[in-house]
Protein backbone atom coordinates (compact mmCIF):
# COMPACT_ATOMS: atom_id res chain seq x y z
CA UNK A 1 0.00 0.00 0.00
CA UNK A 2 1.16 3.52 -0.77
CA UNK A 3 -0.18 6.81 0.53
CA UNK A 4 -0.43 10.04 -1.44
CA UNK A 5 1.34 12.91 0.32
CA UNK A 6 -1.28 15.53 1.29
CA UNK A 7 1.16 18.17 0.01
CA UNK A 8 0.68 16.85 -3.55
CA UNK A 9 -1.59 19.06 -5.62
CA UNK A 10 -2.54 18.24 -9.20
CA UNK A 11 -2.85 21.08 -11.71
CA UNK A 12 -3.99 21.15 -15.32
CA UNK A 13 -4.50 23.76 -18.01
CA UNK A 14 -6.43 24.34 -21.21
CA UNK A 15 -3.50 22.98 -23.25
CA UNK A 16 -4.30 19.53 -21.90
CA UNK A 17 -1.16 19.52 -19.73
CA UNK A 18 -1.18 18.02 -16.26
CA UNK A 19 1.40 18.23 -13.48
CA UNK A 20 1.74 17.53 -9.78
CA UNK A 21 3.42 19.86 -7.29
CA UNK A 22 4.51 18.72 -3.84
CA UNK A 23 6.84 21.49 -2.66
CA UNK A 24 7.08 25.23 -3.20
CA UNK A 25 10.86 24.72 -3.40
CA UNK A 26 10.73 22.59 -6.55
CA UNK A 27 8.95 22.70 -9.88
CA UNK A 28 6.10 20.38 -10.74
CA UNK A 29 6.31 16.90 -12.30
CA UNK A 30 4.58 16.44 -15.66
CA UNK A 31 2.25 13.44 -15.56
CA UNK A 32 -0.43 12.05 -17.83
CA UNK A 33 -4.02 13.09 -17.21
CA UNK A 34 -4.77 9.52 -16.14
CA UNK A 35 -2.08 9.53 -13.42
CA UNK A 36 -3.05 13.08 -12.46
CA UNK A 37 -6.63 11.93 -11.93
CA UNK A 38 -5.52 9.04 -9.71
CA UNK A 39 -3.31 11.36 -7.65
CA UNK A 40 -6.05 13.97 -7.29
CA UNK A 41 -8.67 11.46 -6.25
CA UNK A 42 -6.42 9.82 -3.67
CA UNK A 43 -4.76 12.85 -2.09
CA UNK A 44 -3.99 12.03 1.55
CA UNK A 45 -5.42 8.53 1.04
CA UNK A 46 -4.12 4.98 0.60
CA UNK A 47 -3.64 3.57 -2.88
CA UNK A 48 -2.95 0.01 -4.10
CA UNK A 49 0.77 -0.52 -4.71
CA UNK A 50 0.43 -2.80 -7.73
CA UNK A 51 -2.07 -0.56 -9.49
CA UNK A 52 0.07 2.50 -8.83
CA UNK A 53 3.32 0.96 -10.13
CA UNK A 54 1.54 -0.22 -13.25
CA UNK A 55 0.11 3.22 -14.04
CA UNK A 56 3.48 4.89 -13.40
CA UNK A 57 5.31 2.38 -15.62
CA UNK A 58 2.89 3.02 -18.48
CA UNK A 59 2.89 6.82 -18.11
CA UNK A 60 4.51 8.24 -21.23
CA UNK A 61 4.63 11.80 -19.86
CA UNK A 62 6.96 10.74 -17.03
CA UNK A 63 10.75 10.67 -17.27
CA UNK A 64 12.64 8.07 -15.21
CA UNK A 65 13.95 10.86 -12.99
CA UNK A 66 10.44 12.19 -12.38
CA UNK A 67 9.15 8.69 -11.61
CA UNK A 68 11.86 8.44 -8.92
CA UNK A 69 10.80 11.84 -7.56
CA UNK A 70 7.20 10.65 -7.35
CA UNK A 71 8.19 7.63 -5.27
CA UNK A 72 10.54 9.72 -3.13
CA UNK A 73 8.26 12.66 -2.39
CA UNK A 74 4.68 12.11 -3.50
CA UNK A 75 4.06 8.48 -2.51
CA UNK A 76 4.92 7.26 0.97
CA UNK A 77 4.75 3.79 2.44
CA UNK A 78 3.50 5.10 5.76
CA UNK A 79 0.42 7.28 6.30
CA UNK A 80 1.36 10.98 6.16
CA UNK A 81 1.70 13.17 9.21
CA UNK A 82 -1.53 14.79 10.40
CA UNK A 83 -0.48 18.16 9.11
CA UNK A 84 -1.88 20.59 6.58
CA UNK A 85 -0.82 19.76 3.01
CA UNK A 86 -0.24 23.46 2.41
CA UNK A 87 2.18 23.56 5.35
CA UNK A 88 4.02 20.42 4.23
CA UNK A 89 4.42 21.83 0.72
CA UNK A 90 5.72 25.22 1.79
CA UNK A 91 7.79 24.59 4.94
CA UNK A 92 11.43 25.71 4.79
CA UNK A 93 10.56 27.69 1.68
CA UNK A 94 13.73 29.19 0.14
CA UNK A 95 13.10 32.94 0.41
CA UNK A 96 15.58 35.51 -0.81
CA UNK A 97 18.43 35.21 1.71
CA UNK A 98 18.96 38.65 3.22
CA UNK A 99 22.13 37.71 5.15
CA UNK A 100 24.57 39.20 2.57
CA UNK A 101 23.21 42.61 3.66
CA UNK A 102 23.43 45.44 1.14
CA UNK A 103 23.77 43.20 -1.93
CA UNK A 104 20.62 41.30 -0.91
CA UNK A 105 18.74 44.59 -0.44
CA UNK A 106 19.88 45.71 -3.89
CA UNK A 107 18.79 42.40 -5.40
CA UNK A 108 15.41 42.78 -3.70
CA UNK A 109 15.09 46.36 -5.01
CA UNK A 110 15.83 45.12 -8.56
CA UNK A 111 13.13 42.45 -8.22
CA UNK A 112 10.61 45.06 -7.06
CA UNK A 113 11.62 47.45 -9.87
CA UNK A 114 10.95 44.67 -12.39
CA UNK A 115 7.54 44.00 -10.83
CA UNK A 116 6.65 47.69 -10.97
CA UNK A 117 7.62 47.84 -14.68
CA UNK A 118 5.68 44.67 -15.42
CA UNK A 119 2.37 45.26 -13.63
CA UNK A 120 0.31 48.08 -12.16
CA UNK A 121 1.15 48.67 -8.53
CA UNK A 122 -1.85 47.76 -6.36
CA UNK A 123 -3.71 50.57 -4.62
CA UNK A 124 -2.92 50.99 -0.91
CA UNK A 125 -6.61 51.23 -0.07
CA UNK A 126 -9.86 50.19 -1.70
CA UNK A 127 -11.74 52.40 -4.08
CA UNK A 128 -15.47 52.25 -3.38
CA UNK A 129 -18.51 54.20 -4.48
CA UNK A 130 -19.62 56.02 -1.35
CA UNK A 131 -23.23 57.06 -0.85
CA UNK A 132 -22.26 59.17 2.15
CA UNK A 133 -19.06 59.87 4.08
CA UNK A 134 -18.92 59.97 7.88
CA UNK A 135 -15.75 61.53 9.29
CA UNK A 136 -13.94 59.45 11.91
CA UNK A 137 -11.67 61.30 14.34
CA UNK A 138 -8.00 60.40 13.95
CA UNK A 139 -6.86 58.31 16.92
CA UNK A 140 -3.73 60.40 17.35
CA UNK A 141 -5.93 63.37 18.38
CA UNK A 142 -7.82 61.47 21.05
CA UNK A 143 -6.65 61.63 24.64
CA UNK A 144 -8.25 60.58 27.91
CA UNK A 145 -10.38 63.74 28.17
CA UNK A 146 -11.91 63.30 24.72
CA UNK A 147 -12.48 59.58 25.16
CA UNK A 148 -14.11 60.05 28.55
CA UNK A 149 -16.72 62.40 27.13
CA UNK A 150 -17.75 60.93 23.79
CA UNK A 151 -18.82 57.44 22.80
CA UNK A 152 -18.26 58.42 19.16
CA UNK A 153 -14.64 59.33 19.96
CA UNK A 154 -14.25 55.89 21.53
CA UNK A 155 -15.65 54.30 18.38
CA UNK A 156 -13.26 56.46 16.32
CA UNK A 157 -10.28 55.35 18.40
CA UNK A 158 -11.07 51.68 17.82
CA UNK A 159 -11.29 52.09 14.02
CA UNK A 160 -8.65 54.75 13.41
CA UNK A 161 -6.22 53.28 15.97
CA UNK A 162 -6.29 49.99 14.12
CA UNK A 163 -6.85 50.69 10.44
CA UNK A 164 -6.05 54.40 10.07
CA UNK A 165 -2.98 55.49 8.12
CA UNK A 166 -0.33 57.03 10.35
CA UNK A 167 1.88 57.90 7.40
CA UNK A 168 1.18 57.84 3.68
CA UNK A 169 4.52 57.47 1.96
CA UNK A 170 4.40 58.31 -1.76
CA UNK A 171 6.36 56.28 -4.29
CA UNK A 172 9.59 57.71 -5.70
CA UNK A 173 12.49 56.73 -7.90
CA UNK A 174 16.14 57.35 -7.01
CA UNK A 175 17.85 57.32 -10.41
CA UNK A 176 21.35 57.46 -8.93
CA UNK A 177 20.93 54.10 -7.23
CA UNK A 178 18.18 52.80 -9.55
CA UNK A 179 16.02 52.39 -6.47
CA UNK A 180 12.21 52.29 -6.63
CA UNK A 181 10.34 53.09 -3.42
CA UNK A 182 6.74 52.05 -3.85
CA UNK A 183 3.80 53.85 -2.25
CA UNK A 184 3.15 52.58 1.27
CA UNK A 185 0.94 53.17 4.27
CA UNK A 186 2.17 52.95 7.86
CA UNK A 187 -0.37 52.02 10.48
CA UNK A 188 -0.49 51.42 14.22
CA UNK A 189 -0.49 47.69 13.61
CA UNK A 190 2.53 45.98 12.05
CA UNK A 191 2.35 44.31 8.66
CA UNK A 192 5.06 42.33 6.86
CA UNK A 193 6.65 44.58 4.23
CA UNK A 194 4.10 47.30 5.17
CA UNK A 195 1.63 45.63 2.78
CA UNK A 196 -1.34 46.10 5.15
CA UNK A 197 -3.70 43.80 3.26
CA UNK A 198 -6.37 43.80 6.00
CA UNK A 199 -9.34 46.02 5.24
CA UNK A 200 -12.31 46.69 7.48
CA UNK A 201 -15.99 46.72 6.50
CA UNK A 202 -18.20 48.14 9.22
CA UNK A 203 -21.82 47.07 9.57
CA UNK A 204 -23.77 49.46 11.77
CA UNK A 205 -26.65 47.41 13.16
CA UNK A 206 -27.54 49.75 16.00
CA UNK A 207 -26.24 53.21 16.84
CA UNK A 208 -27.68 56.38 18.38
CA UNK A 209 -25.69 58.44 15.85
CA UNK A 210 -24.96 56.54 12.65
CA UNK A 211 -27.32 55.39 9.96
CA UNK A 212 -27.59 51.60 9.73
CA UNK A 213 -25.76 50.09 6.78
CA UNK A 214 -22.46 48.72 5.51
CA UNK A 215 -19.51 51.08 5.42
CA UNK A 216 -15.88 50.82 4.34
CA UNK A 217 -13.33 52.47 6.62
CA UNK A 218 -10.95 54.46 4.42
CA UNK A 219 -7.47 54.48 6.05
CA UNK A 220 -6.14 57.58 4.29
CA UNK A 221 -9.30 59.71 4.47
CA UNK A 222 -10.34 58.54 7.96
CA UNK A 223 -13.97 58.30 6.91
CA UNK A 224 -16.64 55.65 6.89
CA UNK A 225 -17.92 55.35 3.34
CA UNK A 226 -21.49 54.13 3.12
CA UNK A 227 -21.85 51.32 0.59
CA UNK A 228 -25.54 50.64 1.20
CA UNK A 229 -28.26 50.62 3.81
CA UNK A 230 -29.18 46.96 3.50
CA UNK A 231 -27.51 44.77 6.11
CA UNK A 232 -26.69 41.17 5.20
CA UNK A 233 -28.63 38.30 6.68
CA UNK A 234 -26.20 36.23 8.70
CA UNK A 235 -26.01 33.52 11.32
CA UNK A 236 -25.22 36.31 13.81
CA UNK A 237 -28.73 37.80 13.54
CA UNK A 238 -29.97 36.36 16.83
CA UNK A 239 -26.87 37.41 18.74
CA UNK A 240 -27.20 40.94 17.32
CA UNK A 241 -30.92 41.18 18.05
CA UNK A 242 -30.53 40.10 21.67
CA UNK A 243 -27.65 42.45 22.48
CA UNK A 244 -28.54 45.10 25.07
CA UNK A 245 -25.85 47.48 23.79
CA UNK A 246 -26.52 50.95 22.37
CA UNK A 247 -23.98 50.34 19.64
CA UNK A 248 -23.99 47.00 17.86
CA UNK A 249 -21.48 46.83 15.05
CA UNK A 250 -20.13 43.95 13.01
CA UNK A 251 -16.54 44.36 11.77
CA UNK A 252 -15.69 42.18 8.79
CA UNK A 253 -11.94 41.98 8.17
CA UNK A 254 -11.14 41.17 4.56
CA UNK A 255 -7.80 40.70 2.85
CA UNK A 256 -6.77 42.68 -0.23
CA UNK A 257 -4.69 39.79 -1.50
CA UNK A 258 -3.17 41.60 -4.47
CA UNK A 259 -0.97 43.81 -2.26
CA UNK A 260 0.83 40.83 -0.79
CA UNK A 261 0.88 38.83 -4.03
CA UNK A 262 2.47 41.72 -5.90
CA UNK A 263 5.34 41.93 -3.43
CA UNK A 264 5.86 38.26 -2.59
CA UNK A 265 5.33 35.96 -5.57
CA UNK A 266 5.64 32.62 -3.89
CA UNK A 267 2.88 30.45 -2.46
CA UNK A 268 4.36 30.46 1.02
CA UNK A 269 3.90 34.22 1.51
CA UNK A 270 0.15 33.85 1.74
CA UNK A 271 0.66 33.01 5.45
CA UNK A 272 1.22 36.71 6.14
CA UNK A 273 -2.42 37.48 5.28
CA UNK A 274 -3.82 35.45 8.16
CA UNK A 275 -1.15 36.68 10.57
CA UNK A 276 -1.99 40.24 9.54
CA UNK A 277 -5.67 39.64 10.32
CA UNK A 278 -4.67 38.33 13.75
CA UNK A 279 -2.75 41.52 14.54
CA UNK A 280 -5.67 43.72 13.41
CA UNK A 281 -8.23 41.70 15.36
CA UNK A 282 -6.07 41.90 18.49
CA UNK A 283 -5.65 45.66 18.22
CA UNK A 284 -9.44 46.10 17.92
CA UNK A 285 -9.93 43.88 21.00
CA UNK A 286 -7.35 45.80 23.06
CA UNK A 287 -8.65 49.27 22.09
CA UNK A 288 -12.27 48.20 22.63
CA UNK A 289 -11.41 46.96 26.10
CA UNK A 290 -9.54 50.22 26.86
CA UNK A 291 -12.78 52.13 26.10
CA UNK A 292 -14.93 49.62 28.00
CA UNK A 293 -16.52 48.33 24.81
CA UNK A 294 -16.99 44.61 24.26
CA UNK A 295 -15.39 42.86 21.29
CA UNK A 296 -15.62 39.22 20.30
CA UNK A 297 -14.70 37.66 16.98
CA UNK A 298 -14.67 34.46 14.98
CA UNK A 299 -12.63 33.00 12.14
CA UNK A 300 -14.21 32.72 8.71
CA UNK A 301 -13.18 32.20 5.09
CA UNK A 302 -15.68 33.91 2.82
CA UNK A 303 -14.98 35.02 -0.75
CA UNK A 304 -18.60 36.09 -1.22
CA UNK A 305 -18.96 38.78 1.46
CA UNK A 306 -17.18 41.66 -0.30
CA UNK A 307 -17.64 40.38 -3.85
CA UNK A 308 -19.70 43.34 -5.02
CA UNK A 309 -18.11 46.13 -3.01
CA UNK A 310 -15.20 47.09 -5.30
CA UNK A 311 -13.64 46.19 -8.63
CA UNK A 312 -10.71 44.71 -6.71
CA UNK A 313 -12.94 42.21 -4.98
CA UNK A 314 -14.54 41.11 -8.22
CA UNK A 315 -11.15 40.78 -9.96
CA UNK A 316 -9.08 39.01 -7.29
CA UNK A 317 -11.45 38.19 -4.47
CA UNK A 318 -11.37 40.02 -1.16
CA UNK A 319 -11.77 37.10 1.25
CA UNK A 320 -13.08 37.76 4.74
CA UNK A 321 -10.96 36.08 7.46
CA UNK A 322 -12.51 37.44 10.64
CA UNK A 323 -15.90 38.69 11.74
CA UNK A 324 -16.09 40.63 14.97
CA UNK A 325 -18.96 41.92 17.07
CA UNK A 326 -18.32 45.29 18.69
CA UNK A 327 -20.74 46.47 21.36
CA UNK A 328 -20.74 49.81 23.15
CA UNK A 329 -22.93 51.49 25.77
CA UNK A 330 -23.70 55.20 26.10
CA UNK B 1 -6.48 28.91 -17.49
CA UNK B 2 -5.06 26.73 -14.72
CA UNK B 3 -7.24 24.44 -12.68
CA UNK B 4 -6.47 22.32 -9.64
CA UNK B 5 -7.94 18.86 -9.09
CA UNK B 6 -8.64 17.28 -5.76
CA UNK B 7 -10.87 14.41 -4.74
CA UNK B 8 -12.71 14.35 -8.06
CA UNK B 9 -13.49 18.04 -8.49
CA UNK B 10 -11.72 20.75 -10.49
CA UNK B 11 -11.26 24.32 -9.31
CA UNK B 12 -10.37 27.11 -11.73
CA UNK B 13 -7.67 29.46 -10.45
CA UNK B 14 -8.34 33.18 -11.16
CA UNK B 15 -5.82 34.90 -13.40
CA UNK B 16 -4.31 37.20 -10.75
CA UNK B 17 -3.60 34.32 -8.42
CA UNK B 18 -2.04 32.30 -11.22
CA UNK B 19 0.04 35.20 -12.51
CA UNK B 20 1.57 35.74 -9.05
CA UNK B 21 2.26 32.07 -8.38
CA UNK B 22 -0.45 31.91 -5.71
CA UNK B 23 -2.39 28.95 -7.12
CA UNK B 24 -1.78 26.83 -4.03
CA UNK B 25 -3.02 29.47 -1.53
CA UNK B 26 -6.15 29.90 -3.63
CA UNK B 27 -6.88 26.16 -3.57
CA UNK B 28 -6.14 26.07 0.17
CA UNK B 29 -8.55 28.94 0.89
CA UNK B 30 -11.36 27.69 -1.33
CA UNK B 31 -11.20 24.29 0.34
CA UNK B 32 -11.26 26.00 3.75
CA UNK B 33 -14.23 28.10 2.69
CA UNK B 34 -16.22 24.92 2.03
CA UNK B 35 -14.95 22.95 5.04
CA UNK B 36 -15.40 25.79 7.52
CA UNK B 37 -18.86 26.79 6.34
CA UNK B 38 -20.18 23.61 7.97
CA UNK B 39 -21.33 23.96 11.55
CA UNK B 40 -21.86 26.83 13.90
CA UNK B 41 -19.02 29.17 14.91
CA UNK B 42 -19.62 31.41 17.91
CA UNK B 43 -17.90 34.68 18.68
CA UNK B 44 -14.98 34.32 21.09
CA UNK B 45 -13.39 36.73 23.49
CA UNK B 46 -9.60 36.68 23.74
CA UNK B 47 -9.17 37.44 27.41
CA UNK B 48 -5.41 37.90 27.29
CA UNK B 49 -5.92 41.09 25.23
CA UNK B 50 -8.34 42.76 27.60
CA UNK B 51 -5.79 44.07 30.11
CA UNK B 52 -3.13 45.11 27.64
CA UNK B 53 -4.04 48.81 27.68
CA UNK B 54 -4.27 49.95 31.28
CA UNK B 55 -4.04 53.23 33.12
CA UNK B 56 -0.64 54.76 32.60
CA UNK B 57 -0.31 53.23 29.16
CA UNK B 58 1.11 55.68 26.66
CA UNK B 59 -1.64 55.30 24.07
CA UNK B 60 -0.34 58.00 21.72
CA UNK B 61 3.03 56.28 21.65
CA UNK B 62 1.29 53.02 20.80
CA UNK B 63 -0.84 54.63 18.07
CA UNK B 64 2.26 56.09 16.41
CA UNK B 65 4.12 52.76 16.61
CA UNK B 66 6.99 52.07 14.21
CA UNK B 67 9.03 48.91 13.80
CA UNK B 68 12.57 49.24 15.13
CA UNK B 69 15.47 49.73 12.76
CA UNK B 70 18.30 49.96 15.31
CA UNK B 71 18.84 48.47 18.74
CA UNK B 72 20.03 50.14 21.99
CA UNK B 73 23.30 48.88 23.40
CA UNK B 74 22.14 48.55 27.01
CA UNK B 75 20.80 45.32 28.50
CA UNK B 76 17.12 44.56 29.09
CA UNK B 77 16.07 44.32 32.74
CA UNK B 78 14.79 40.90 33.83
CA UNK B 79 11.45 42.50 34.73
CA UNK B 80 10.75 43.05 31.02
CA UNK B 81 11.26 39.35 30.30
CA UNK B 82 9.04 38.48 33.30
CA UNK B 83 6.26 40.68 31.88
CA UNK B 84 6.51 39.13 28.43
CA UNK B 85 6.48 35.62 29.89
CA UNK B 86 3.37 36.41 31.95
CA UNK B 87 1.73 37.73 28.79
CA UNK B 88 2.70 34.56 26.91
CA UNK B 89 1.42 32.18 29.57
CA UNK B 90 -1.84 34.10 29.77
CA UNK B 91 -2.28 33.81 25.99
CA UNK B 92 -1.25 30.16 25.73
CA UNK B 93 -3.68 29.20 28.49
CA UNK B 94 -6.42 30.10 26.00
CA UNK B 95 -4.70 29.33 22.68
CA UNK B 96 -3.86 25.76 23.68
CA UNK B 97 -3.02 24.72 20.10
CA UNK B 98 0.02 27.01 20.13
CA UNK B 99 3.40 26.79 21.82
CA UNK B 100 6.23 29.27 22.36
CA UNK B 101 9.99 29.44 22.49
CA UNK B 102 12.03 32.42 23.66
CA UNK B 103 15.57 33.48 22.77
CA UNK B 104 17.31 35.85 25.17
CA UNK B 105 20.20 38.08 24.17
CA UNK B 106 21.42 40.62 26.72
CA UNK B 107 18.75 40.18 29.40
CA UNK B 108 20.07 40.95 32.89
CA UNK B 109 20.44 37.82 35.01
CA UNK B 110 19.67 35.52 32.11
CA UNK B 111 22.05 33.53 29.95
CA UNK B 112 21.99 34.19 26.22
CA UNK B 113 20.08 31.07 25.22
CA UNK B 114 16.99 29.55 23.65
CA UNK B 115 14.19 28.41 25.97
CA UNK B 116 11.02 26.41 25.43
CA UNK B 117 7.98 27.32 27.52
CA UNK B 118 6.70 24.38 29.49
CA UNK B 119 3.29 24.25 31.14
CA UNK B 120 3.34 21.37 33.59
CA UNK B 121 4.46 23.08 35.72
CA UNK B 122 5.24 26.44 34.16
CA UNK B 123 8.95 26.51 33.53
CA UNK B 124 11.48 27.44 30.89
CA UNK B 125 13.48 24.55 29.47
CA UNK B 126 16.86 25.68 28.22
CA UNK B 127 18.02 24.27 24.89
CA UNK B 128 21.60 23.11 24.62
CA UNK B 129 21.73 24.08 20.94
CA UNK B 130 23.36 27.20 19.52
CA UNK B 131 21.03 30.21 19.63
CA UNK B 132 23.26 33.17 18.86
CA UNK B 133 22.06 36.02 16.65
CA UNK B 134 23.43 34.20 13.59
CA UNK B 135 21.03 31.33 14.24
CA UNK B 136 18.13 33.70 14.91
CA UNK B 137 18.99 35.56 11.68
CA UNK B 138 18.89 32.26 9.80
CA UNK B 139 15.43 31.54 11.23
CA UNK B 140 14.15 34.88 9.85
CA UNK B 141 15.76 34.41 6.41
CA UNK B 142 18.94 36.35 7.14
CA UNK B 143 17.21 39.63 7.96
CA UNK B 144 19.47 42.07 9.79
CA UNK B 145 17.08 42.81 12.65
CA UNK B 146 18.12 39.65 14.52
CA UNK B 147 21.21 41.49 15.73
CA UNK B 148 21.71 43.20 19.10
CA UNK B 149 20.25 42.80 22.55
CA UNK B 150 16.64 41.73 22.68
CA UNK B 151 14.08 39.02 23.21
CA UNK B 152 12.89 36.90 20.30
CA UNK B 153 9.65 34.99 20.76
CA UNK B 154 8.88 32.13 18.40
CA UNK B 155 5.26 31.01 18.20
CA UNK B 156 4.12 27.84 16.55
CA UNK B 157 1.49 25.17 16.19
CA UNK B 158 1.24 22.01 18.28
CA UNK B 159 -0.36 19.73 15.67
CA UNK B 160 -1.58 17.18 18.19
CA UNK B 161 -3.50 19.75 20.24
CA UNK B 162 -4.57 21.67 17.13
CA UNK B 163 -6.12 18.59 15.48
CA UNK B 164 -7.84 17.76 18.78
CA UNK B 165 -9.35 21.24 18.77
CA UNK B 166 -10.14 21.77 15.08
CA UNK B 167 -10.14 18.22 13.56
CA UNK B 168 -9.15 19.21 10.01
CA UNK B 169 -5.39 19.92 9.59
CA UNK B 170 -6.01 22.79 7.14
CA UNK B 171 -8.45 24.50 9.49
CA UNK B 172 -6.03 23.95 12.39
CA UNK B 173 -3.24 25.53 10.36
CA UNK B 174 -5.27 28.58 9.30
CA UNK B 175 -6.50 29.13 12.85
CA UNK B 176 -2.95 28.85 14.17
CA UNK B 177 -1.69 31.47 11.69
CA UNK B 178 -4.38 33.92 12.73
CA UNK B 179 -3.83 33.18 16.40
CA UNK B 180 -0.04 33.60 16.32
CA UNK B 181 -0.72 37.08 14.91
CA UNK B 182 -3.12 37.75 17.75
CA UNK B 183 -0.72 36.49 20.46
CA UNK B 184 2.16 38.32 18.76
CA UNK B 185 0.13 41.51 19.01
CA UNK B 186 -0.45 40.95 22.72
CA UNK B 187 3.34 40.72 23.11
CA UNK B 188 3.82 43.87 21.02
CA UNK B 189 1.38 45.81 23.24
CA UNK B 190 2.94 44.44 26.42
CA UNK B 191 6.39 45.36 25.09
CA UNK B 192 5.27 48.90 24.25
CA UNK B 193 4.19 49.36 27.87
CA UNK B 194 7.80 48.66 28.87
CA UNK B 195 9.38 50.88 26.21
CA UNK B 196 10.18 48.09 23.77
CA UNK B 197 9.78 48.29 20.01
CA UNK B 198 9.15 45.21 17.94
CA UNK B 199 9.43 43.65 14.52
CA UNK B 200 7.79 40.45 13.34
CA UNK B 201 7.65 37.99 10.46
CA UNK B 202 5.82 34.78 9.57
CA UNK B 203 8.66 33.98 7.11
CA UNK B 204 10.51 31.60 9.40
CA UNK B 205 12.73 28.68 8.46
CA UNK B 206 11.00 25.90 10.36
CA UNK B 207 13.82 23.38 10.38
CA UNK B 208 16.38 25.83 11.82
CA UNK B 209 13.91 26.88 14.53
CA UNK B 210 13.09 23.24 15.34
CA UNK B 211 16.75 22.36 15.71
CA UNK B 212 17.45 25.34 17.95
CA UNK B 213 14.53 24.56 20.27
CA UNK B 214 14.89 20.74 19.92
CA UNK B 215 11.26 20.44 18.91
CA UNK B 216 9.48 17.14 18.41
CA UNK B 217 7.68 16.34 15.13
CA UNK B 218 4.30 17.56 16.31
CA UNK B 219 5.48 21.16 16.72
CA UNK B 220 6.29 23.67 13.97
CA UNK B 221 7.28 27.31 14.42
CA UNK B 222 5.13 29.70 12.34
CA UNK B 223 6.04 33.20 13.47
CA UNK B 224 8.82 35.24 15.07
CA UNK B 225 8.59 38.55 16.91
CA UNK B 226 11.61 40.39 18.28
CA UNK B 227 11.31 42.96 21.06
CA UNK B 228 14.15 45.39 21.79
CA UNK B 229 14.88 48.80 23.22
CA UNK B 230 15.18 50.92 20.08
CA UNK B 231 18.58 52.53 19.48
Amino acid sequence: MYYVNPAALVFGNDKNECWVEYSSGSSGIRVSKQLGKILAENSDRAINEGQLKEVVALDQALTAQDADALFNFVFTQEPGESKSGYHLATQNHPFLDMSPGLSALEADARIMAAYVREHDYPAVELSVESLKDVAVVDAINLGIDELRNSVFYQFSLILSGTFGARLHQPGYYDGEHDYHQVELLRKSIPSGGARHPTECFVEIHRSPMLEAGIYYFSPTKSVLQLLGGALPVSSDAERIATSDADWVVRLVLCSAVRRSMFRYRDPRSFRALLVDTGHADAQVAALASYCNWHYTSRFVVDFEYAKNFTDESSDDGLPAFSIGLLEGWN
Amino acid sequence: MVYASRHGSDLSVPETWEKHNWERPYVFLKKLEIDYSQGRHDFQSHRYLLDKLVSGYNLKHAISRRSFTSVAEHELPASVLDALLRCLYQALAQETHLFAGVVTHGVQGWADAAWLLDHTPRALKRSDRASDTEVVAKIIQGQEWARGKGITVLLGINWQFAIDAFVEPDIAYARALLDVGRVGHALLLEGQHHGLASRMTPAVHEETASQMLRLSEERDVLYAIRLVFPG
